[in-house]
């Protein structure tokens, strides 16, 4: 029989157990890595992520696989990415006689003086948590 | 090959699988070379190949391609086959023997099929004989690199479901009550994934 190359290392077809076929632990589009001044890698972040999700998936009792122990909050992780500034190429646009206020608003997603305060990399992702 | 039979990189972890796509509409010659080259991986090592088919196209036609190339059609999984509902095209597929992934759920709203009419389908595939074939995940990113996917407000709601639980919350109670078995949905999560590594 062939064995599954597991990131662990060789198991059997048989430890596989309940298999979810395609999902993502990391993914980004080519080019991500030229990212870097908007998204930095974050290493910690991507670990932490995976290690909440993925341990969340094993509480899944095999004997019942309906029966989550709670409900799954995968809006708090996609919201969680919107703390990012959103877009800023795009929505760095202002017609002429728009306020540097107004400017700073469009480019961030919010008022100057928030942006300011924020702190950048203050991102997290309480999915599974 | 090397991935697959000495490691990522140099960090001795070896790839489980292979994974493939094709364009809308059409399998370009540098796809298509991908496709024969991944072939003449699973020939030597028995790893599984996985698609990707883009806008519910070409499913059919990549089963025939890597078939006719030499793949073993229980190592071959077609992918995104839940973002097509038409019950001919994914007959057309299964024809061919091999493993369909309906890997998509929670995501059809943006790939502009509901999941409305995707569940009957899905009943109506397993009622046709097809769950020994059958398999479902999410494609579900839990970190992106670079920037996020970055939705307006307005299209939150279409992806609230598009999260790694979605298929035990949701999707395997839906359908239970469309009238298929425990035992079916079992082959489905369990025993499928099994076959398709085990090539049974």
């Amino acid at each position: 029989m062939t064995a599954v190359n597991s990131v662990l290392g060789a198991i059997a077809p048989d430890e596989l157990g309940i298999t979810l076929m395609h999902e993502h632990i990391l993914y980004g589009y080519p080019g991500w890595e030229g990212d870097q001044s908007i998204a930095p890698l974050d290493r910690g972040l991507i670990v932490n992520n995976a290690v909440a999700t993925l341990t969340r998936l094993k509480t899944i009792p095999a004997s019942n696989p309906m029966s989550m122990p709670r409900p799954w909050t995968a809006a708090a992780c996609l919201n969680s990415t919107r703390r990012f500034p959103k877009n800023p190429v795009f929505k760095s646009y202002a017609p002429p006689g728009t306020t540097t206020k107004e400017k700073e608003r469009r480019r961030t997603g919010r008022s100057a003086a928030a942006w300011a305060t924020s702190g950048r990399n203050a991102r997290s992702c309480s999915c599974g948590k | 090959m090397r991935e697959v039979t000495v490691g990522i990189r140099d960090t001795g972890i070896k790839a489980g699988g292979i994974k493939v796509g094709s364009s809308k509409d059409t399998i370009t010659r540098y796809e298509k070379l991908m496709f024969e080259t991944a072939v003449r991986v699973q020939k030597e090592t028995g790893v599984p190949i996985i698609t990707h088919t883009q806008k519910g196209t070409m499913g059919p036609q990549q089963a025939e391609l890597l078939i006719s190339a030499g793949g073993d059609p229980n190592r071959i999984q077609i992918g995104h086959m839940s973002d097509n509902t038409d019950i001919d095209y994914q007959e057309a597929t299964f024809k061919h023997g091999v493993y369909a992934a309906w890997d998509r759920m929670g995501l059809q709203g943006l790939a502009g099929c509901p999941m409305d009419s995707g569940y009957p389908v899905m009943v109506e595939l397993m009622k046709k004989g097809h769950a020994s074939r059958l398999m479902i995940s999410h494609d579900f990113i839990i970190t992106w690199l670079g920037r996020p996917l970055n939705l307006p407000e307005a299209a939150l709601p279409l992806v609230a479901n598009w999260h790694p639980g979605h298929l035990f919350e949701n999707i395997i109670p839906e359908l239970k009550q469309g009238g298929v078995t425990d035992e079916q949905i079992d082959t489905i999560i369990r025993e499928n994934p099994r076959r398709l590594f085990a090539g049974a």
